[in-house]
């Protein structure tokens, strides 16, 4: 769980690395198929009972907590939904439901967080509209008898920025950046972004990196420069791919630099700014930034602080060495670094980058600094 | 009494990933890495240039080779978790063996190159008889459950040790199949296990940066060499069995006194990670025994001793 400050949000995010609730909700979901199936054999007739979270009769008054709350979900009539039924406007909400739990089933497996907005996007012309996807995730989450979060589904946008840049939203707004984090706002409400004079943008993995960095000023340097700093807390969501896109094809000359844990996962991060996701395929052309640099961190730059590999990471490691993208010359680093990560059987973080005088931003100002001055020379 | 060895011959961008492991026949030093292809480099002559290339399919690299020259036979193992079997004669693939429960990872033929045998990320070690038809497995011995990291058979065959991730670090009896010894030393991963040519010593060494040796009978530890500042990543003893050649992650290889049980000679000419060296095998030369190192920085280094004046 992570809250945010400044902006009055709660956020909560699932940590793509805990298992536990994951496999419940996982077989919830198959549980729900699963009879989904038994129905279909028995009556030829498939159909899934969501509990209705909007009915009024829903919803009561609990006087003990003195707070709104739902009724039990044995207690509201289920909405039937149910194929083939009697209308094209009951199959098409059959296959909105449908794709939906295919959606959150590949999310919870995978471990990625995805919000609303990304789930419209996935299949835009099926869904029709944001709010279908809004009501459908709400009455799978009361169905199952889950939080949404718990389903991998965040409500809001997660990805931040800081430093100094506008961006001009289409509702004729100006948002001006001093210095303080804000909350990347969703793409189509942007006009376009003016990053000013700026020297590199470094997006980082993880928040609690992002802040400390935020906190210590790094976005105005002597030594390195001003600059954008953006996290995507881990998986970024749409809104922070585009972002990032759009500043990497509006900014060409403007270097643009990655900081993830040495793990497979962060490297996957690295690769979904890079290529892009196997979700968006569709779109990825929007969404990817290639040009994105690795600057670490570097598994073999560790004095200590290495963790094991788990069996977990080892499979994701082979998956990834797997990807296509992983055999062109833009992706070497990376190979190298997940083949040495399982050779050593070993990962290692951010937060523990060498010995205590050794900070992470000592870390990420040398390996900038280095970079800009290769592009100088050059 | 120091020993002065130098640097004959380098072969850079020998491959275009980690170059992970290294073994040495008579004829040749072969050297696999993160790419799918093993390298042939020829060991006798000046130049030890490249002769033969071996493409394999394991796409995700192969992090560990062996060869047994007698039936003219290298395995090979890939982060695919598979071992591939090549003859020499003809680059041919005569077996490709894989266990759909777990992964193999350091593979080694006995002396006569009648058995193949690996250790497995489960903790398992395997043998398979090399003169079957279809490489039948004819041994399974098994350990604790830590992934094994490293396997040696001593050269009168009787003995196989193995090395794992927890420290675990055992010698079994080839004839019984039993084990003989658990040896104490290592609470970390143990990464490179070496007989002595003689079979009357083992030498094991990883994550504590120290090379423990044992007495093979007894199982007792008779001496530690210490000096590596990072973790040792292979050994292997000269054939006389005087000295103890040692590759680490702290980009040094060092060479090793049995007799005076310390370290005669540390060579720092690679700037990065050595992951494996061997002493060459050249056969029937009157110089003294070199060897090769590889690693990290994609080199194939050849070393020989200064024979003063």
């Amino acid at each position: 769980m992570s809250f945010t400050q400044g902006d009055d949000v709660i956020e909560e995010c699932l940590d793509y690395r805990s298992e536990e609730s994951r496999e419940e909700i996982l077989g919830k979901i198959e549980t729900l198929i699963s009879d989904l199936m038994a129905g279909v054999a028995e009556t030829g007739l498939a159909a899934i009972r969501l509990s209705n979270r909007r009915a009024a009769e829903s919803i009561r008054f609990d006087r003990e907590k003195l707070h709104l709350t739902t009724r039990d979900a044995a207690d509201t009539k289920p909405n039937i939904i149910g194929f083939p039924g009697p209308t094209i406007l009951n199959s098409w909400r059959f296959a909105v439901l449908m794709r939906t739990l295919d959606i959150i089933s590949e999310s919870l497996t995978s471990g990625k967080v995805v919000t609303k907005r990304d789930i419209y996007y996935r299949e835009t012309w099926l869904f029709r509209n944001q709010a279908i996807v809004d009501r459908i995730v709400d009455d799978i989450g009361r169905t199952l008898n889950v939080p949404r979060a718990a389903l991998g589904i965040v409500a809001a946008q997660k990805g931040l920025a800081c430093g100094t840049f506008c961006m001009h939203k289409k509702d004729g707004t100006l948002m001006a950046v001093e210095g303080e984090i804000q909350l990347i706002p969703p793409f189509e409400e942007i006009k376009s972004v003016d990053v000013m004079d700026i020297d590199f943008v470094l997006v980082i993995e993880k928040e609690a990196i992002f802040r400390s960095l935020c906190s210590s000023k790094f976005y105005n340097r002597a030594d390195i420069g001003r600059s954008i700093l953006v996290t995507g807390k881990g998986y970024p969501d749409l809104s922070t791919r585009q972002f990032i896109s759009n500043i990497a094809a509006c900014h060409p000359n403007t270097p643009l630099f990655g900081a993830v844990d040495s793990d497979p996962y962060g490297i996957d991060i690295l690769c979904t700014y890079k290529f892009g996701s196997r979700a968006m395929a569709h779109e990825n052309s929007h969404l990817t930034a290639l040009k994105m640099e690795w600057v670490g961190v570097n598994v073999l730059e560790y004095e200590d602080g290495w963790t094991k590999l788990s069996v977990g990471d080892r499979k994701k490691a082979l998956k990834m060495l797997s990807l296509p993208w992983m055999e062109t010359e833009t992706a070497m680093a990376m190979r190298l670094e997940l083949q040495r990560m399982l050779f050593l059987g070993k990962k290692a973080e951010m937060n523990v980058v060498g010995t205590e005088a050794y900070s992470v931003i000592t870390y990420l100002t040398q390996a900038i600094k280095i970079r800009l001055d290769a592009l100088i020379t050059h | 009494m120091s020993k002065q060895y130098f640097s004959t011959s380098l072969t850079p961008e020998a491959h275009p990933a980690d170059i992970f492991c290294v073994e040495t026949t008579s004829e040749y030093a072969i050297t696999s890495s993160g790419n799918s292809t093993l390298k042939l480099w020829n060991a006798a002559s000046n130049d030890h240039e490249l002769v033969l290339t071996i493409n394999t399919a394991h796409r995700l690299g192969i992090h560990h080779v062996c060869a047994n020259k007698e039936l003219g036979l290298i395995a090979a193992v890939g982060f695919d978790g598979e071992i591939s079997v090549w003859s020499l004669q003809d680059c041919s693939c005569r077996a490709v063996i894989s266990d759909p429960k777990t992964a193999y990872w350091a593979a080694r033929f006995s002396a006569d190159g009648e058995f193949l045998a690996a250790t497995s990320l489960d903790g398992g070690i395997t043998v398979w008889n090399t003169a079957s038809e279809d490489f039948e497995k004819c041994g399974e011995l098994e350990t604790k459950g830590s992934s094994g990291l490293a396997i040696d058979y001593s050269n009168d065959g009787r003995f196989i040790a193995s090395g794992h991730e927890n420290g675990g670090l055992y010698v079994f009896s080839t004839e019984t199949a039993r084990l003989l010894h658990s040896l104490p030393g290592h609470i970390k991963a143990v990464r490179a296990v070496s007989f002595s040519p003689l079979s009357k010593l083992l030498a094991a060494g990883g994550d504590s940066n120290v090379i423990t040796v044992y007495d093979v009978t007894s199982g007792e530890q008779v001496f530690n060499l210490s000096g590596h500042s990072r973790w040792i990543m292979s050994l292997d003893w000269n054939f006389t069995g005087e000295y103890l050649l040692s590759g680490s992650f702290d980009k040094s290889l060092k060479i090793w006194s049995i007799e005076q049980t310390e370290c005669v000679s540390t060579q720092t000419e690679s700037d990065s990670a050595v992951w494996a060296a061997k002493w060459t095998k050249t056969a029937g030369t009157a110089r003294p025994q070199g060897f090769v190192s590889v690693g990290i920085d994609k080199t194939v280094r050849w070393y020989r001793e200064a024979t003063g004046g």
